[in-house]
């Protein structure tokens, strides 16, 4: 609860939260003060003298004081002025200077239509340039497949090097030289090595750095057309923005979420959608002849009889595998189809019992949920046997910035608030809030965390157990490190337990989850966070009974033969050995495979439907702390593509809206609010995917022809793809505005701002698409559970443990087809200490093999001295393959991949 | 502190400066007083030296002449205040036409330690730092020795002279950049960050190097210190000729007789200084105006020389005393030549990090490259005096670019007619006089 203090701005009293400064203040109140170092999420630091406005000391002092607004906190009674003539003088001025080495090339740039500088100089009225003298250049580097960069367009605003340095902890970027001569890149071109680096793009308010990808199909934002979406390249659920133009996805943009996302998205998530316009995607329906093995297009017709006469036939077994990456409508349709004993889960048994696990315990009420934002206000993190970095990355993003809390804290008793970046890191300098982390081996939060203890999964689980038993009862007998970490829990007023299912180790899940339920009694402000693998793995797994996965469908293949196998949006190929996978389809009589783009999987089948990606459909998707989001598509699906659900709404009777809705409802419980998701999208006021152009005529189908195509129609939503409606990017109008309208905002754009800094126009606590978003696990219903404690008797005692190493731009399925992804991709190699290198009589990059039951593979070694001794890290698409008895061998013979 | 008046020096600072190439030893500083000062500060506490200080109104002498005793009582005290605590001696003399510090740096270290221990005494202090220029080699090898004769002689260390007191002293060189005399961006540099200033608050007295309290002062500062301890505020503040304590070095560069530094009270007037003691200007030259201060100081003229050596009173004819360091413009060198070579340095010199100094200095630097190559036009005078406003106190994130346009509006005030004839001429008419000249030498 913040107070609110009364401030005149131009002899007019306003009422503004006293937390706040000054320029935040005045741009809630539609005041337009130009500004370029401050940024929401980095605070103020007074370098770019933009957001100057006169300050008095009272109503008698006419003389005034220029101040820097976003340097000055707002106080009861203050006076200021933005209309005084000398602040706006000054603010001329100063752009005028910012822009003396900036090359006016908007036609050629790509931030143009997008750029708050150009924002920027529209209001502060310089219109005149009259520096006479020579422009100072740069040589430009390459700086990745992400990112171009253009240093001539530089203004000196820093906010680059305060994002990627200070906020995310990165170290490749850094400002060379002084004066006017200052260089915002790396020592030398090459990749930028931080997870975050695409959102520079964003930051940066000119075009030095813009998105890569991007440039390669441009187009200026008034010609695109964007809607609300989500993203679905892992579990945590960030809100974007997606654009297109033409039938090709062409950027992926933040959506402001305050609880999951804030400003920020990672480089998978934002570069990772080239999976839609990929040459690989299916766009028409195969069919395979059994008798001459080869392929033919069908048509929609076709299509159907074909899947009706397999769903007919006499004695027909229907089974059908869910999807962790697909929809929960469309998962719902399958459900409805197959039937509950005969849907199962895209998934292996040991995650789903892993997900059963967190489910059974959220519907407890033992533990706090949390979002990232509640992470970032965190004041103590226990991180266990996750590299979220690479699994969940986002969330490593919110950690860090839980660990300056402890900073902010002592610089306020300094009377220092949090936005004061500047001065607060002067006194903060190495004060941080405890991280604790327990892995196999540092991870790219190492550098913060006050203690990284890399262990094997059974050390990891004995002092988890011990840390347990000390939170019970602290006059137990525990280590040192066990009573260490237990107190700096004990001594925080809101900890964090957080983790994920990416070490495939349930015992480490439960112990988690039993150390957050004691610290919930204790602590009330106590929370849990766990990674899981997909978009929609929480919100699959709702779906699913027990031993419905894949382990069980392959397994009982003999005992229970299906006559036809529905797959849908699964690659079974990426789960188990090859081997294995093909012995197993070729049991099986018609196989039907609904995807999105060509998998090992799909040239098995014998019938193929093209599914829509998630730009091309309407969908939900439940995160990793159970909140279901709703996301629209920005463009109607190409050629034969359906979304899943529909290809299946003829055969199993959910041919609307309503009925497909009412169904997921009965599917369980906690899923009874998503029936809000059916009634939005019946609202009165159509709402426009583009932005308005006052010719009312656009450039969309200019290079089909020269008159004005038809715009197509969407059925499902009130959203149009044309400017017919509310305006496509509108933002909310003021708190006493009569005609406030709540509607799903398609970008970001307000009168006067047409870069993405127009989100700071609004108060940031009405910029909540609560219409888009709800909570599936409500605090107030209780379901009994108790959570099973871990026996670390019933571990294996081998001497070796094979670990997954997962990695940002392996792990995720759809990503792995963007060309920047695959580019950075690391090549597959076994990471290994000095140490075990030793034991296993190995050289670096001679190779070592992994041999399991029905799956072995052989890949060169590394040296990471930060490993765990008695740890083998694999890449974890080897990993997830393996099956039991698990052994490692350095013979220097040539293994064979089990393909 | 009641102490016979009768062999008070009158010159306290240069009185060590004697022929004896050794004087700046320990034991040619010690016989004529040296450590004295010390002494006596240890044999009371240190809240009451920090009295004795405030009540000798000594003011700052690195250019902004804040007093020293008020900086000082911002400084957390007692047994809750955070350690450890920085002294750190500003011996980063940049500014140009300055000099005096050199002479200080270099032939009386030792003053300057006692100093820098009395300041760390007074407030409980662990650390100093001298933050030196890396230029002046002769003063930090000078320095280095004198630690260590210190060291040696316990007067640094653990207990010193017996009074439980530990103080240690590191000197650091700077690689000589303009913008580490500023406090703030000094400190950022001790920490091995780049040289952008810092804002206020928080000031550092409460949270400077490392975050931990800082006090940051001139050499010539800490100089005064010992005397002020060992003769008395009394004594301090007699000396002064107008309303300003203590003395001062001041220092006369340019077409004068004999340019140097001179050890005066402070409040002696200007134009004793230049005639009386500078000996005038050279045969052939007349006074056109100067720089009292240093580079970035506004021009005053002849008609100013009445004007004591006075903060206050160099303020009230709108310039400023700075560094005490005159610079004089001769009336056969262009003013604007002058102040274009000064705004180039500043231009040069700033950090980079805020819009007025970063991209206003330049642009004044190439206007005025344009009037005295001869392009100018009179747009550019008004363009000049619109970039003065712009760079002034309070638009700025530091003081350096106020600082570097004060030559450049005062010129634009007092030599306006030498702008006007650049542009109407089409050319110098100070480089067109030493063309004819150097004709008609040969």
């Amino acid at each position: 609860m913040t107070n609110k203090v009364t401030i005149y701005i131009d002899d007019l009293p306003y009422q503004v939260p006293d937390d706040i400064n000054l320029l935040q203040a005045c741009l809630s109140l539609n005041i337009d003060v130009p500004y370029f170092c401050w940024h929401p999420a980095m605070g103020s630091v007074g370098a770019c003298r933009q957001c100057a406005v006169m300050q008095f000391q009272n109503e008698e002092d006419i003389r005034g004081r220029l101040v820097m607004s976003c340097m000055t906190p707002v106080t009861e009674g203050m006076r200021i002025s933005f209309k005084n003539e000398k602040a706006h003088t000054f603010r001329q001025t100063n752009i005028e200077a910012i822009m003396t080495n900036h090359p006016h090339d908007c036609p050629v740039c790509e931030e143009g239509g997008d750029c708050h500088l150009q924002d920027m100089t529209l209001l502060s009225g310089h219109i005149k340039r009259r520096y006479p003298g020579t422009k100072r250049t740069h040589n430009n580097q390459y700086l990745g497949p992400f990112l171009n960069h253009e240093m001539n367009r530089c203004i000196g605003c820093y906010r680059c090097i305060r994002f990627y340095r200070d906020y995310c902890g990165g170290k490749d970027l850094n400002v060379f030289s002084s004066k006017n001569n200052i260089y915002f890149g790396r020592a030398e071109s090459g990749n930028l090595e931080n997870e975050f680096s695409g959102n520079l793009a964003e930051v940066c308010p000119t075009g030095v750095f813009t998105d890569k990808p991007f440039s390669k199909h441009y187009i200026r934002k008034w010609d695109l057309q964007s809607s609300p979406s989500i993203c679905t390249h892992c579990s945590v659920g960030c809100n974007i923005y997606t654009t297109e133009r033409g039938g090709i996805i062409r950027k992926i943009n933040n959506r402001f979420n305050d609880d999951i996302n804030g400003h920020f998205l990672c480089d998978r998530g934002r570069f990772g959608y080239q999976h839609i316009n990929h040459e690989n995607k299916l766009t028409q329906v195969w069919s395979r002849d059994h008798q001459s093995q080869k392929t033919h297009i069908l048509d929609d017709n076709q299509a159907h009889i074909q899947l009706t006469q397999w769903l007919h036939e006499p004695d027909a077994k229907i089974f059908g595998i869910g999807s962790s990456r697909s929809s929960i409508e469309n998962n719902a349709a399958l459900h409805k189809l197959v039937g509950k004993n005969n849907f199962y889960a895209g998934m292996p048994a040991n995650e789903i019992n892993q997900l059963t696990l967190l489910i059974n315990t959220y519907e407890s009420n033992q533990i706090n949920l949390l979002s990232l934002k509640d992470i970032e206000q965190a004041d103590t993190v226990l991180l266990v046997g996750e590299d979220i970095t690479q699994t969940a990355p986002r969330v490593a993003l919110s950690i860090r910035q839980m660990t300056k809390n402890a900073g902010i804290n002592k610089a306020a008793k300094f009377g220092i608030k949090p936005w004061q970046d500047e001065a607060l890191r002067n006194i903060t300098q190495d004060t941080k809030s405890p991280l604790i982390i327990i892995n196999t081996h540092d991870t790219q939060l190492a550098d913060v965390a006050k203690q990284n203890l890399n262990l094997t999964p059974n050390k990891q689980l004995e002092l988890l157990l011990e840390i347990e038993t000390y939170l019970s009862d602290d006059t137990s007998h525990c280590s040192e490190l066990a009573v260490a970490i237990a107190s700096d829990l004990l001594n925080a007023n809101s900890p964090a337990v957080i983790t994920g299912t990416h070490s495939f180790d349930i015992a480490l899940l439960s112990a988690c989850l039993r150390i957050s339920a004691i610290l919930k009694i204790l602590k009330p402000n106590s929370g849990f966070y766990c990674a899981s693998s997909a978009v929609n793995t929480l919100g699959l797994s709702l779906l699913c009974e027990p031993e419905q996965d894949l382990n069980h469908l392959i397994q009982n293949i003999s005992s229970n033969p299906p006559s036809l196998l529905i797959i849908m949006e699964t690659d079974l190929y990426r789960y188990f050995s090859d081997k294995k996978i093909s012995n197993y389809l070729d049991k099986i009589k018609h196989i039907v495979v609904i995807e999105q783009i060509i998998t090992d999987t799909v040239t098995m089948a014998d019938l193929v439907l093209p599914a829509t990606s998630f730009s091309e459909q309407n969908s939900t998707w439940i995160n990793n702390e159970g909140t279901a989001q709703h996301a629209y598509g920005v463009m109607p699906p190409n050629d034969m593509r359906q979304t899943p659900y529909k290809w299946l709404a003829q055969h199993n009777s959910l041919s609307d809206d309503h009925k497909l809705y009412l169904y997921v409802q009965s599917l369980d419980s906690l899923l009874q609010p998503l029936s809000q998701f059916e009634s939005i999208n019946k609202s009165d006021f159509p709402i426009a995917r583009q932005s308005l152009r006052s010719s009312a005529r656009t450039a969309f189908f200019a290079n089909i022809d020269v008159k004005e195509y038809a715009p197509k129609c969407d059925e499902e939503t009130n959203l149009t793809y044309s400017m017919e409606g509310v305006s496509a990017f509108r933002q909310k109008t003021l708190d006493d505005s009569h005609h406030k309208i709540t509607t799903p905002v398609t970008g970001v754009w307000s009168p006067k701002w047409n870069s993405n800094q127009a989100i700071n126009k609004t108060p940031l606590e009405d910029n909540n698409n609560s219409n888009l978003a709800l909570k599936i696990f409500n605090t107030s219903s209780t379901m009994p559970f108790e959570i099973p404690s871990a026996g670390i008797e019933k571990r294996s005692l081998s001497t070796i443990t094979v670990c997954p190493q997962h990695h940002i731009y392996i792990n995720d399925e759809l990503a792995s087809y963007s060309s920047g992804i695959q580019e950075l991709a690391p090549k597959p190699l076994i990471y290994i200490n000095k140490k075990q290198a030793e034991n296993l009589s190995i050289l670096p990059s001679e190779n070592l093999t992994v041999i399991s039951d029905d799956y072995q593979f052989t890949l060169p070694c590394k040296i990471n001295n930060t490993i765990a001794d008695n740890v083998v890290l694999v890449p974890f698409k080897e990993f997830i393959r393996l099956g039991k008895n698990v052994q490692v061998s350095s013979s220097n013979k040539v293994g064979e991949y089990n393909e | 502190m009641n102490r016979e008046e009768n062999n008070f020096p009158t010159h306290p600072l240069t009185r060590f400066i004697t022929d004896n190439e050794n004087c700046w030893q320990l034991n040619q500083y010690q016989s004529l007083g040296g450590y004295d000062g010390l002494k006596q500060a240890l044999t009371v506490s240190g809240p009451a030296v920090l009295d004795e200080i405030k009540e000798s109104n000594l003011r700052g002498r690195g250019g902004a002449g804040f007093p020293t005793g008020l900086k000082w009582s911002f400084v957390p005290q007692g047994d809750d205040a955070p350690h450890p605590k920085y002294m750190i001696v500003n011996a980063d003399e940049m500014e140009p036409g300055a000099f005096k510090d050199r002479m200080l740096l270099e032939k009386t270290p030792h003053q300057i330690i006692e100093g820098l221990i009395i300041g760390g005494y007074t407030l409980d202090a662990d650390i100093g730092y001298i933050f030196i220029r890396g230029d002046y080699y002769t003063a930090i090898k000078h320095i280095e020795i004198a630690l260590k004769e210190c060291y040696d002689n316990n007067l640094l260390g653990k207990n010193i002279l017996g009074s439980g007191f530990n103080f240690e002293i590191h000197i650091h060189t700077s690689a000589g950049r303009y913008i580490c005399g500023e406090e703030t961006a000094l400190i950022n540099s001790l920490e091995g960050k780049r040289a952008n200033p810092r804002a206020k608050p928080p000031f550092p007295q409460v949270a400077g190097l490392w975050g931990k309290p800082t006090i940051v002062n001139n050499v010539e500062t800490y100089c005064n210190l010992p005397h002020i301890i060992n003769f008395g505020s009394a004594w301090f503040k007699s000396l002064g000729r107008f309303k300003d304590s203590g003395t001062k070095i001041f220092g006369v560069s340019g077409k004068v007789k004999m340019p140097g530094l001179w050890e005066l009270p402070m409040g002696t007037p200007i134009g004793e200084i230049i005639q009386n003691y500078a000996g005038g200007m050279c045969d052939g030259y007349k006074l056109k105006g100067y720089l009292p201060g240093g580079g970035s100081t506004d021009f005053l003229l002849e008609k100013h020389f009445d004007t004591p050596m006075d903060y206050d009173e160099i303020g009230k004819q709108r310039s400023r005393m700075g560094t005490g360091t005159i610079i004089i413009l001769d009336d056969k060198y262009c003013p604007v030549a002058m102040v274009l070579n000064l705004v180039k340095f500043f231009a040069q010199e700033s950090c980079g990090w805020c819009t007025p100094c970063r991209d206003g200095l330049p642009w004044a630097a190439v206007l005025l490259e344009k009037i005295e190559q001869g392009k100018g036009e009179l747009a550019d005078i008004q363009q000049l005096e619109d970039l003065c406003k712009f760079a002034a106190p309070g638009n700025t994130f530091c003081a350096l670019a106020p600082g570097a346009v004060e030559p450049l509006q005062s010129a634009l005030n007092f030599f306006r007619e030498d702008f006007e004839q650049h542009i109407e001429q089409q050319s110098c008419p100070y480089c067109d006089i030493k063309h004819a000249e150097d004709k008609y030498d040969k």
